[in-house]
């Protein structure tokens, strides 16, 4: 038995009775509007009673039988449409379809901003290298300067081609030359705060601990034990040069980027 | 003058692929969104064989985003017959002499696999090749990639705000308090692979070793470098300690086994690990005061006390200043002080952990987290280079 092979036909369903009432043969009436219409009437009517319905003021819908079949109902009518399955099974790939052509469109569309926005962010660098190569102009050899940073034709083509790849969400992306300088900034403005607070505290705690030793008024130990805490001593020049190092580097600007983008 | 070319290279075992994956994407992202970059960049990713097998799809996607792959030959040996990391360098600068650009115009900027740049880095590096007043620069690091907050996180807050003091040590005459750095530094390439990487056996700490031959023979040539660079700390306290025993163990080694340490770098390099040392019989000392009555010395001791105290706290508060422009997770201050404490004593513990054990070359700290572990593959028969 072949199927067959007209895009238009489609095999009829089973009738009542279990037997394809047209096996092979198209249906000279399902492409008829009118009787789709009142195919579509009838799949309706028998559907709307089953629709769950919400609220307390909605009346309780009818039982099918009474709706549906109060009028001595012909086996014409009471059967569901044979027609009911492929549609909804069209209409439901035609869905799934038109879904997937959406997202599509919403994925290149979204490529297409993000290549528009390299390709703006590309031409604000050149620009800017422009500008650069122009103030170097005589000290830089025309040939190095027109191969800009990439050092070969073929890593700048594949560097070019890596731009699509590289995800634009990385950690990375937020390591801006504007945030070092507000962190180093940041650090210069507490510089001399930062000196005080240490001395002052430092000061304070050791007044403290001093005061208490005195107001103690022990004898002295074995000279074993009087000497261990001369380990606390050890590492006191290191945290007096890590200070004086710090404040000196953090005095000096020496981390100061120039300029701006 | 010409436009110098700047190698960014990262150095690693390659087991942590993502990781550095990130970090090479990391210069090539910054490398096309910077203008006005006055030299050109090439990446060069140099590993292992096994790091290479762990994902080759993805060191072969670095390749052709432009990349230069290294993966050392098995067979490769050095001169002096270097293991670990030292080994893979050397073979890096073997490639560079090979190919005939350790030179003057020639910079290598060392990144460990998990060494991300950024914006800031990149204009630092320009101008400080620009300035030309120094052959090698050494910069300030961040760890916020990855910050969860853990009490190892946390620890390396300090190690930020300490760099201000190991870059002013660096670039001062016989590096006073011992500062190093083995990633975030530029060097000049035809001063590195003059003085080289090669080393007899396993070296702990090779960054240290070139430290101190550079230093040996050019002297003060070392200067600031502006802009972060960008790494993530250790995961775990056990991988805390076995990061800094390593770094005790560089020590120790460089102390017994470096020839070229000058008397007074030897002195400081001893007073550095002594202060260390000193941390954990400084907790016992105070605690057995409990018990124990030391009597009038503390009227001298105490004098330093507050200060100390002071000094170890400011380095948590600035470090975590430092990061709050980077780190999205902000943890409470209760959490904060208490795995401030746990993981200062990890780093208290450390030394005397590695006075207690061997250096190892499986010393390999995981840089990413424990659900991106790649299953191996095997390794190709021809590893390219």
């Amino acid at each position: 038995m072949s199927e067959p092979t007209d895009p238009t036909s489609f095999r009829s369903p089973p009738d009542a009775s279990g037997a394809t009432a047209t096996e092979e043969a198209i249906d000279p009436t399902w492409n008829d509007p009118v009787k789709v219409l009142d195919e579509l009437a009838r799949v309706d009517a028998e559907l709307r009673p089953r629709r769950p319905r919400s609220g307390a003021s909605v009346p309780r819908p009818e039982p099918v039988a009474a709706a549906v079949y109060s009028e001595d109902p012909t086996p014409a009518e009471t059967e569901l449409s044979p027609h009911l399955e492929e549609r909804l099974e069209l209409a439901s790939a035609s869905l799934v379809q038109m879904g997937a052509g959406l997202r599509a469109i919403d994925d290149q569309w979204r490529e297409l901003r993000a290549a528009a926005d390299r390709l703006e962010e590309q031409m604000e660098g050149a620009a800017k290298e422009m500008e650069f190569l122009r103030e170097r102009a005589g000290t830089m050899p025309a040939g190095a300067a027109a191969r800009g940073p990439l050092s070969s034709a073929a890593e700048a083509l594949a560097a070019r081609s890596a731009a699509h790849q590289l995800p634009v969400d990385a950690p990375y992306g937020q390591f801006t030359a504007d945030r070092y300088r507000r962190t180093v900034d940041a650090v210069k403005d507490r510089r001399r705060s930062m000196a005080a607070w240490t001395i002052g505290l430092a000061v304070a705690i050791s007044g403290a601990l001093l005061t208490f030793t005195y107001l103690a008024h022990e004898g002295t130990p074995p000279l074993w034990l009087a000497l261990l805490p001369l380990v606390w001593l050890i590492p006191v020049p290191f945290f007096l040069v890590s200070f004086l190092a710090t404040q000196r580097l953090v005095s000096q600007n020496a981390l100061d980027l120039a300029g701006g983008s | 003058m010409t436009y110098p070319t700047v190698i960014f290279q990262i150095t690693a075992i390659g087991k942590n692929p993502r990781a550095l994956a990130e970090s090479a994407h990391s210069v090539l992202h910054w490398m096309r969104g910077t203008p006005r970059l006055a030299f050109r960049g090439q990446v060069w990713l140099v590993i292992e064989p096994k790091g290479y097998a762990t994902n080759p799809a993805l060191y072969e996607g670095l390749r052709a985003e432009g990349c230069r792959l290294m993966v050392v030959p098995p067979e490769y040996t050095t001169p002096l017959g270097a293991h670990g990391k030292a080994r893979a360098l050397q073979y890096a600068v073997e490639q560079r002499q090979a190919l005939r650009i350790s030179t003057a115009d020639t910079w290598v900027y060392h990144q460990d696999e998990e060494t991300c740049v950024g914006e800031d880095t990149l204009r630092g590096i320009s101008e400080f090749i620009e300035e030309g007043r120094y052959q090698v620069g050494v910069g300030i690091i961040l760890y916020p990639i990855d910050w969860a907050g853990t009490p190892s996180h946390v620890q390396e807050l300090t190690r930020s705000y300490d760099d201000y003091r190991v870059l002013d040590s660096m670039t001062m005459p016989g590096n006073p308090t011992s500062g190093v750095h083995g990633s975030h530094i530029l060097v000049r390439s035809d001063l590195e692979d003059d003085v080289g990487w090669d080393s007899i056996g396993y070296e702990p700490a090779e960054d240290l070793t070139f430290e101190i031959r550079l230093r040996r023979k050019f002297g003060a040539v070392f200067g600031v470098l502006k802009g972060f660079a960008y790494e993530k700390g250790a995961f775990s306290l056990g991988d805390q300690l076995r990061q800094r025993r390593r770094w005790m163990h560089g020590v120790l080694h460089a102390l017994r086994h470096t020839h070229e340490l000058p008397a007074k770098r030897r002195l400081t390099l001893t007073y550095s690990a002594l202060s260390w040392f000193s941390a954990l019989p400084s907790i016992a000392i105070l605690l057995a005061g409990l018990e124990l009555r030391y009597g009038p010395l503390l009227l001298v001791s105490g004098v330093f006390t507050g200060f100390i105290w002071i000094s170890m706290v400011t380095g948590y508060l600035e470090g975590y200043r430092m990061h709050s422009e980077y780190i999205q997770l902000h943890i409470s201050r209760t959490r904060f002080v208490l795995h401030a404490i746990v993981g200062a004593l990890v780093d208290v513990l450390a030394p005397w952990y590695a006075l207690a054990s061997q250096p190892s070359l499986g010393d390999f700290i995981p840089k990413e987290r424990p659900y991106c572990q790649i299953s191996p593959t095997p390794i190709p028969t021809a590893a390219p280079a």
